[in-house]
């Protein structure tokens, strides 16, 4: 095919494109997928029974700011690194000092407990069953985002699908914490944070494969 | 492209002819007698900018977006047909002397090197810089071969120390 012609399918191919189309497809994505994470943890795994009264207390907001700032982190990454030559230096840093912080209030709470309590506070109750749901729950959030983002062209296809892994992870255990009622910091310092850095290690295998264009 | 984004076909079409100038250039500069592949690459990119223009940022400067997606294109064409490619490096001489005279790299070499004396100094530009033998340094500074060699390692431990220093 001659370059010249080429040119005038793609110009007749035409249709406009309006302002903020990349960050509103992701946001779809990231919407559609959120709802089947969050419809998989009302229908099987249940709410936990005491939503209602733990919505009044301090510790689940903690909990849900926590991820949700993690979320943000990673979208805004994730929007970056969509773009060719697209860089999200800050992201590793900002999501580091919220971990650390989180680390660090754990450590606080370690510290005010007496120690025959502490492998109980990292183990819960469900620590297995906490990091396979969050991983579970991540997948069809991880598989909405890299949908939309093979429209795009990143040109750091594992830093990309990394930081859409951690973004699934933390919708993941944000929605995953409506379920869960364990309520010490040490254990979602743990596992909650596991649970985004396997769902990230997820993303950036996938993302090497299906993000090349 | 402003106007492309919003529809306009007439003036899309002129920014693509004016791109694919630019490209070709860019290509042919990198893939030297590859003239084939210099237009499927092209075509490549040209696809590639037109399916993904919703990935332009639109605050942003136009070109550097389009040697971004030429880029991704020709390393991937490159792994794809596993070229090994030997650039001549009289291409890049400029660009790696002017590596070389960093001004700040400059700065950062003499103010190590201004606690040493200036024998001491000449030595250690003339060997490990410059890269003449321990004899013709030695030379230059009138001194043995054995004591030149006894000098510099004084310096450059004296140096070495001074370093450390520094990121202490």
């Amino acid at each position: 095919m001659r370059t010249d012609d080429l040119l005038d399918a793609m110009a007749a191919d035409l249709r406009p494109t309006p302002r903020g189309a990349m960050t509103l497809r992701l946001a779809v994505g990231a919407a559609a997928g959120g709802a089947v994470a969050l419809l998989l943890v009302i229908c099987l795994l249940g709410l936990r029974g005491d939503l209602i009264e733990a919505i009044g207390g301090a510790f689940i907001w903690i909990k849900a700011g926590y991820t949700v700032l993690m979320a943000a982190v990673a979208f805004w990454a994730v929007s970056r690194l969509s773009r060719p030559g697209g860089r999200a230096d800050a992201a590793p840093w900002i999501a580091g000092t919220l971990v650390l912080g989180f680390v660090a209030a754990a450590g606080m709470e370690l510290v005010s407990t007496d120690s025959s309590h502490h492998a109980h506070m990292v183990h819960g109750n469900s620590f297995s069953y906490c990091l396979s749901a969050i991983i579970t729950l991540s997948i069809p959030v991880l598989a909405a985002m890299l949908l939309a983002m093979r429209a795009f062209a990143p040109t750091q296809p594992t830093l990309a699908g990394l930081a859409a892994g951690v973004f699934s992870g933390a919708v993941a255990a944000t929605v995953y914490g409506l379920s869960c009622a364990e309520s010490t910091a040490t254990f979602v310092a743990t596992w909650y944070t596991l649970g985004m850095v396997l769902s990230g290690a997820l993303g950036a295998a996938a993302g090497r494969w299906v993000l090349r264009w | 492209m402003l106007r492309g984004l919003d529809g306009d076909a007439q003036a899309y079409r002129r920014l693509l002819a004016l791109l694919s100038d630019r490209l070709r250039l860019y290509f042919a500069r990198r893939l030297g007698e590859a003239r084939d592949d210099v237009e499927d690459l092209v075509q490549d990119t040209l696809l590639a900018a037109h399916t993904r223009r919703a990935t332009y940022d639109r605050s942003q400067p136009l070109t550097p977006w389009v040697y971004a997606l030429g880029r991704y294109k020709l390393i991937d064409h490159w792994r794809r047909r596993r070229i090994r490619v030997h650039l001549p490096i009289e291409d890049y001489a400029d660009f790696l002397a002017a590596d070389s005279h960093d001004p700040a790299a400059a700065g950062d070499l003499d103010r190590v090197m201004s606690g040493l004396s200036a024998q001491h100094q000449a030595l250690v530009r003339d060997v490990k810089l410059e890269g003449l033998s321990l004899a013709e340094a030695g030379a230059r500074a009138s001194l043995s071969e054995g004591a030149a060699k006894v000098a510099l390692h004084r310096a450059m431990k004296r140096l070495t120390e001074r370093a450390r220093g520094h990121e202490d």
